[in-house]
């Protein structure tokens, strides 16, 4: 167990380095204008862009600007903006942490807590109408990209507006839990689909195992047949495609957060691409791929915790 | 049963089962009732969901392609701007004409869908926005995925050593890099540059090798699997024993394996290519006005959606329905290829 | 003495695409307190399905068993309801299976998975679960018991796990248990000590047995009476002596014929039994076994041939016994 964590944590360091190493390319070969000479402006003198230069670390070769960004990195500093003079990455990235922690942890438990149990209904229900009608919404939910539901939802706001009925905001975010209801939603409709139909195919298979039958012929309840006996083996294959599935939070937050004004990591990355501020978008990309690759040494984690299998070995 | 028949039959087998399959069903075969291949065909054509959608594919593309140049045709010369611009259908029913004396024009018979803020023609822009989501679906796709994923799967469940660890290594890269991550890195960093260089096309071009780059790996790592599965098989171990060479091998026995697998995945994996292709242009990290794609007259039209909501909705729900229908198509294949979905 | 449990013109169906196929048609057998009953045939013939439907434990749809009546002790299985069905299971009657790979849950110790049965249907607490879980692991030869019953079914080999799975089925001390290939999946030499473990416990607890097979060496070993079973009809039930001193059905002495036997003369050649069982989809008019046996008349092809008392005890459904 402890050799496996530390062969996982290893494999996650490799793999962080890589995506900084990636980001931090990706920047130096931006193309396009001397982003201290894009700062300076109109007060461009030759004097003030090496100043500006010496303190950006840009007249470094670029090996040792890589080592300094790693460095940076390492004390949480993501460096300075190319947009804002005088502002660090880290005041602009930072606030929007938490705006995106809050909206993919939500939208994630909800699209757990809705996807499961509906897979599971489902899988019961092989066959019948109500596993066709449930099965087709989540392939609904599931195909539909959260850009398409948004348009809708919006039209479905200013109709109620017009018939003065209760609605929900459509943009923003802080405020009131109203801001918060629809992009949560939104960005879970993706993962719930997808949880739903892997749920209901993972508990068809288990359901048709070995192990089933036998503990049907020891007399133990459909309930606890299905609850204990069958949905704990379920759990493997399900959290085994939790890790790759937080890829379409990620894509929806992006979209989610652009749409509603959301002033996420999206949000920001985004804007940092039309003002051409690098470090802001890097930052982004490091913080979103991190944050996915803990997440999937967590389930790795758990999955090792249910599957004695592998807790051994 | 003589043997020449058997030999024919067992090889037919052989070719069109996957691994999967292959426990030999000679009476089935014999009696030429029931292969594999045929089987997953029957099921996909009793599939009346999955086959719905592939007529509206079809119609969608076939309609993008063969409608504009008759659209073009039709209207009559325009008098703009007090008589100075005199303007043919050729001219306003294309996808960047700028007619400001109609603007936001609902359906008539001159502009068929009507029109967005610009005057621009919607049913020209929704038609070169499905030809586009088609475009990058197959560099994507085709290209890439299939291409890229097939040729360094296959090399490296079959020759392993240090295909095989790069592979796993840059896999793991990628993986990192969740959904639409790197192509906004990408495509963020290099669009201008992209569409400074070869306007429109070189953006679609960077686009899809982006989206591509993240999809491939996958593909390869299903890929590598079933390789390493068939690698193992007897039939492969006879097919050496007689002398064929690993070039071979993989030709005539391997990649015909995999071929289901390839294409059920890639069928998958096409909602994606398109779905992302849309969020890139709605972001405005993909096609650039006046340019057309579905995600950018989305990107166009939302900030006005309580005035004209029909301008969004339109590319919305012509989006949502190519996509849902590769969805359709993609889980009847799966379905209908997966052989435990045997009755 | 009444019979433990007897079923009456047992017929199970499966409805599938292609049709209903005839798992089990019409079986008739029964069942006396302690004794141990063999049930043979190839794969295919129905006996594991016959098994399965006596514990209704055969997924319907697409299952379906039209049979008149399974009695256990007058209650007719067929007409229990699920909670009644479910002390049933397990608790009076219980199973082993062919796999033993697959048949034990593989997250949970085998400490639950024995508790777990003894919880339902003895009444126990936990603590006395456990207990009761050791001395059965004890019981089945497993050593340091109280140590293993924390261990996975992963940790044990297939022998071994065979072994916790009898010890599951007697920990309640059921009246019959119904073993369907419990040897098959398993080594020769572990075969031999499982079938031993088998008897010896089933006699201690008194639990009378319905062992599944294909192999006549496990019926000669471990059987009072045997059922041969062909194409889902029994077409021979006799004591154990007397099928394999006299058998009457061609198909039982084609089976016996086609294993080695050690008086064999030297160089004797073994006789396979020629063609195949007849496909279940589309059973023929008259005996199944008519088109592969070698003294078939115009009769056979035309009508079945009813299961008729060939000699005391002995039964054998042919128009030309011996």
């Amino acid at each position: 167990m402890l050799k496996f964590l530390v062969r996982r944590v290893l494999g996650l360091v490799f793999v962080i380095i890589g995506v900084t190493f990636v980001t931090y390319a990706m920047g130096y070969l931006a193309p396009g204008q001397d982003p201290i000479k894009a700062l300076l402006g109109q007060h461009y003198t030759l004097a003030a862009y090496h100043n500006l230069q010496v303190k950006y670390g840009l007249d470094k070769p670029w090996e040792i600007q890589y080592l300094n960004f790693l460095w940076n990195l390492l004390h949480g500093n993501f460096g300075l903006s190319y947009r804002y003079p005088g502002q660090s990455v880290n005041d602009i990235i930072l606030p929007s942490i938490g705006v995106s922690v809050e909206l993919g942890l939500s939208a994630f438990i909800l699209a757990l807590f809705i996807g499961i149990p509906t897979g599971v209904a489902a899988a019961l229900q092989r066959g019948k109408w109500i596993d066709t009608t449930l099965m087709g919404t989540m392939l609904f939910l599931y195909a539909i990209p959260a850009f398409v539901f948004i348009p809708f939802y919006q039209v479905l706001m200013d109709i109620l507006v017009a018939h003065n009925l209760p609605y929900l905001p459509v943009s923003g975010w802080e405020g009131s839990i109203y801001f918060k209801i629809a992009p949560i939603i939104i960005l879970a409709l993706t993962n719930t689909g997808y949880y739903a139909r892997i749920t209901r195919t993972v508990m068809l298979e288990v359901l048709g195992q070995d192990f089933v039958r036998t503990a049907r012929s020891k007399g133990v309840s459909e309930r606890a047949v299905i609850y204990i006996h069958a949905f704990r083996n379920a759990m493997l294959p399900l959290l085994s495609v939790i890790g790759p599935s937080l890829a379409y939070l990620v894509s929806g937050a992006f979209v989610v957060e652009d749409l509603f004004n959301i002033p996420g990591v999206g949000y920001q990355g985004i804007n940092a691409v039309f003002n051409r501020d690098w470090p802001v978008l890097q930052a982004t990309v490091v913080i979103l791929a991190t944050a996915v690759v803990v997440m999937n040494l967590v389930t790795d984690i758990l999955y090792s915790i249910v599957d004695p299998r592998i807790r051994v070995s | 049963m003589d043997i020449e028949k058997k030999s024919e039959s067992m090889l037919e087998h052989e070719i069109l089962s996957s691994p999967l399959e292959m426990e030999p069903d000679i009476l089935a075969a014999e009696q030429n009732v029931s292969t594999p291949l045929r089987d997953s065909f029957r099921r996909f054509t009793q599939d009346k969901r999955a086959l719905v959608s592939l007529t509206i594919v079809i119609l969608m593309v076939l309609t993008s392609l063969i409608l504009p140049p008759i659209y073009q045709r039709i209207g009559p010369v325009l008098s703009l701007r007090h008589g100075f611009l005199h303007a043919a259908p050729s001219q306003y029913h294309t996808p960047w004409f700028i007619n400001n004396e109609y603007v936001d024009k609902g359906p008539s018979s001159l502009y068929w869908l009507g029109t967005n803020y610009l005057g621009q023609d919607l049913l020209s822009r929704v038609l070169a926005g499905i030809q586009v989501s088609m475009l990058v679906a197959v560099m994507v796709v085709g290209l890439l995925d299939v291409g890229l994923g097939v040729l360094f799967g296959v090399l490296a469940g079959y020759y392993g050593g240090i295909i095989d660890t790069v592979l796993a290594r840059f896999t793991d890269l990628i993986f990192a890099f969740p959904g639409l991550l790197f192509a906004v890195l990408i495509t963020g960093i290099f669009g201008q540059k992209a569409i400074q260089t070869a306007g429109n096309n070189g953006m679609l071009i960077l686009v899809s090798f982006t989206l591509g780059l993240t999809v491939w790996p996958q593909m390869a790592r299903y890929v590598r699997g079933q390789t390493l599965q068939l690698k193992e098989q007897q039939f492969i171990e006879a097919a050496r024993t007689t002398g064929s060479t690993s070039l071979q091998i993989i030709i005539r026995h391997i990649l015909p394996n995999i071929a289901s697998l390839v294409v059920v995945a890639a069928t998958l994996d096409i909602s994606g290519a398109v779905i992302n292709e849309g969020v890139l242009s709605l972001l405005g990290l993909g096609v650039q006005p006046p340019g057309s794609s579905l995600g950018l007259m989305i990107n166009e039209s939302i900030s006005n959606i309580a005035q004209y909501p029909y301008e969004t909705l339109l590319p919305a729900a012509v989006l949502a329905v190519l996509v849902l229908c590769f969805s359709f198509i993609g889980d009847g294949m799966r379905d209908a290829f997966d052989p435990r979905t045997k009755d | 003495m009444p019979h433990l449990l007897e079923v009456a013109n047992l017929t199970t169906e499966f409805h599938t695409r292609a049709g209903i196929v005839k798992a089990v048609n019409g079986v008739n057998l029964f069942i006396d307190p302690g004794e141990t009953l063999g049930i043979v045939g190839e794969s295919g013939s129905g006996k594991s399905v016959t098994a399965l439907s006596i514990l209704r434990l055969l997924p319907t749809p697409p299952a379906s068993i039209t049979g008149n009546q399974i009695l256990y002790q007058n209650q007719d299985i067929l007409k229990l309801n699920e909670k009644q069905l479910r002390a049933l299971r397990g608790g009076k009657i219980s199973m082993i299976f062919q796999d033993p790979m697959t048949s034990l849950n593989p997250v949970y110790t085998v400490g639950f998975q024995i508790a777990e049965s003894v919880r339902l249907h003895m009444n126990l607490g936990r603590k006395e679960a456990i207990d009761r879980a050791i001395d059965m692991l004890d019981k089945v030869g497993i050593p340091s018991a109280a140590k293993r019953i924390n261990s996975y079914p992963h940790e044990f080999s297939g022998g071994m796990r065979q072994r916790v799975m009898i010890a599951i089925a007697l920990s309640c001390n059921p009246e019959l248990l119904i073993a369907d290939e419990p040897t098959t999946a398993l080594d020769v030499t572990i075969q031999a000590q499982i079938l031993e473990l088998m008897k010896g416990l089933t006699h201690e607890f008194h639990t009378a047995v319905m062992l599944i097979t294909h192999d006549m060496g496990v019926v000669a070993g471990s059987t009072q009476r045997v059922v041969v079973m062909y194409a889902g009809s029994i077409v021979e039930s006799a004591t154990t002596t007397q099928l394999f001193a006299m058998p009457a059905h061609q198909y039982t002495k084609a089976l016996l014929r086609s294993i080695p036997r050690l008086d064999d003369e030297d160089g004797k050649r073994l006789e396979p039994i020629t063609g195949q069982p007849p496909d279940l989809l589309h059973l023929p008019k008259g005996c199944p076994f008519a088109a592969r046996c070698p003294k078939a008349q115009q009769q056979c092809k035309e009508s079945v041939p009813a299961l008729t008392e060939v000699q005391p005890g002995q039964f054998a459904a042919c128009f030309y016994p011996f």
